[in-house]
């Protein structure tokens, strides 16, 4: 199968609202895949409902093939970091370490190498009511890698952590994600983090799935800019070459490479240029980056 | 080479980790319980030399058995905490069913508790020699209460995995434990001096049951086969109504 996450006309009714209608998207293998809406937009159910924590009011919901309510076995190849993770305050890292790592069936060296990976190794003996929130994230970080899981479900990663300590569980992902070779997906009201790591949407506001495809599709059906990375050996020549194209809003200079805003309607004039350019010799090679997730929620809302 | 040490056998499998953890975090309350129980049983001891010796040994039987109902109410406090704080999801998060997160949970407020109520019982054989001791009502007494604490737990269980709360849950075990039991005994003297109208200690004897199955054994003949069968069928068919019903609808 190759999608990995699948929703078809998922609702989702508390006693007291209703946190999903009829949401319909699927997530394909690889990918690294936002899903993106305010709080209380139904991110997090998604996350639940595909874990299998919670059971769909109506539709259907696979994962990996299976029915993730009816098929708890299938989350021995799923990691799931909560929002606001709750621990057992009385229990020290290593114990608890332990313990998931056998329920998923992983050895106490893979525990500790994923806590290695994340940078809790010293932390091992310690109690779990001594961990600052950072550590908290990556204690819940590690956990979520235990059994070498094909997907990784992420809720809002960054929450309550300082600049700092954002940065650093953002790289984690991205470092994570490609050595694992797992798809991810991450819950985010943030754009500009997400905005650094996705290269898949899904759009979700008021518990409905208003879009969802890769990045590059949706910035060119929405209109919005897309942000290329254009390798070269004199960034200075190429901005000042690039810079006066009218479908250019802006170019960023760094050392042997630019990043450059394009209007999503003249990608293909814009790829043609490069082209020229790469004959020339000056540019080495480009890539789309991504679009801009901001403008591609705000079309996507507006309708 | 360092000396291994034999310890607490190694649990296999998603539900066998559950319970060796459950087991880990909280096994304090039980040795706690038994070093109390141990201290009872000593008193009982001696006086169970007295020729009224027997009953005595009941009694206390059935004391302690409350005891450690009490410790299951407290242990399946932290079930119900688990589950309404979200940690719980933290487990259930990984290939542990929710029947095997109910079950793990059942097993660790049994298990325990009965062996420690069996080992403390089986304490008096030490010092006083095994033919002064009517073994059969000894053995009835073990088997009566292990079925009445394994009743209890999975009443409690469920009904941690229901309301999710554990002051609730306190509240209801400990009414379900004494309160009950109390309000069935004072209806039945209030019906009866209203009324005029006898209850028949079979009949109150019945109704308490439902809540101590162990209050059914053969008070002349010290038998204990009746509870044992009660308690265990009714456990049995709990069991499978909480698996079908508490653990089905345990969303975290």
């Amino acid at each position: 199968m190759h999608e990995v996450v699948y929703f078809e006309d998922v609702y989702k009714a508390y006693s007291d609202k209703m946190a999903l209608r009829g949401a319909s998207f699927k997530i394909p293998r690889g990918v690294i895949s936002g899903l993106l809406g305010p709080n209380g937009s139904g991110k997090t159910t998604s996350l639940k409902l595909a874990l299998g924590i919670l059971k769909p009011s109506r539709g259907a919901v696979l994962v990996l093939g299976d029915d993730p309510w009816r098929e708890p076995r299938v989350r021995a190849s799923m990691g799931y970091l909560p929002e606001s993770p709750i621990y057992p305050r009385d229990a020290r890292v290593r114990m608890l370490l332990k313990h998931i790592a056998r329920l998923k069936k992983a050895s106490m060296g893979e525990a500790e190498r994923a806590a290695k990976l994340v940078g809790i190794e010293k932390m091992l003996e310690h109690p779990i009511s001594a961990l600052s929130r950072g550590y908290l994230q990556r204690l819940g970080l590690a956990l979520a890698l235990l059994g070498d899981p094909e997907l990784l479900l992420l809720d809002e990663p960054t929450a309550n952590l300082d600049p700092r300590a954002r940065v650093e569980i953002l790289r984690l992902i991205r470092d994570v994600s490609r050595m694992l070779d797992a798809t991810v997906i991450i819950s985010s009201h943030i754009l500009p983090e997400l905005q650094e790591v996705v290269d898949y949407l899904v759009i979700i506001s008021q518990g409905e799935v208003l879009d969802h495809g890769p990045v590059e599709d949706l910035a060119r059906r929405y209109r919005a800019r897309m942000l290329y990375r254009v390798s070269t050996p004199n960034p200075r020549l190429l901005a000042r070459d690039l810079i006066v194209l009218h479908y250019v809003d802006g170019v960023m200079l760094g050392e042997d490479s630019i990043t450059v805003y394009v209007s999503s309607t003249h990608y293909r004039a814009f790829e043609a240029r490069l082209e020229e350019l790469a004959s020339e010799g000056l540019v080495e090679e480009y890539s789309i980056e991504t679009g801009l997730l901001g403008e591609i929620y705000e079309a996507a809302v507006s309708g | 080479m360092k000396p291994r040490f034999p310890g607490r056998p190694r649990l296999e499998g998603a539900l066998a980790s559950q319970i060796d953890y459950i087991l880990s975090r909280y096994s304090k309350a039980v040795i706690a319980t038994t070093i109390l129980v141990g201290l009872i049983y000593s008193t009982s001891i001696l006086l169970a030399l007295l020729p009224a010796g027997l009953d005595l040994l009941v009694g206390v039987g059935l004391l302690v058995m409350l005891i450690y109902l009490a410790v299951v109410v407290e242990l399946a406090g932290n079930m119900a905490q688990e589950l309404g704080s979200g940690e719980a999801a933290l487990y259930l998060s990984t290939p542990l069913s929710r029947v095997q997160y109910v079950m793990a949970w059942i097993a660790s407020l049994a298990v325990p508790a009965i062996a420690a109520y069996t080992v403390s019982l089986l304490t008096p054989l030490l010092v006083i020699s095994p033919s002064l001791i009517a073994r059969d009502v000894v053995w009835g007494l073990a088997l009566g209460v292990s079925g009445e604490i394994m009743y209890y737990s999975v009443i409690i269980a469920g009904l941690a995995a229901l309301l999710k709360r554990k002051n609730l849950v306190s509240i209801m075990g400990i009414a379900l434990l004494l309160i009950a039991p109390l309000v069935i005994v004072f209806s039945a003297i209030i019906y009866t001096s209203v009324t005029g109208a006898e209850v028949s200690p079979e009949t109150l004897k019945s109704l308490v049951g439902v809540f101590h199955p162990i209050i059914l054994f053969d008070e002349d003949t010290l038998n204990f086969t009746a509870p044992i069968i009660y308690s265990l069928t009714s456990s049995l068919i709990l069991v499978a109504l909480v698996a079908r019903y508490a653990a089905r609808s345990l969303e975290v």
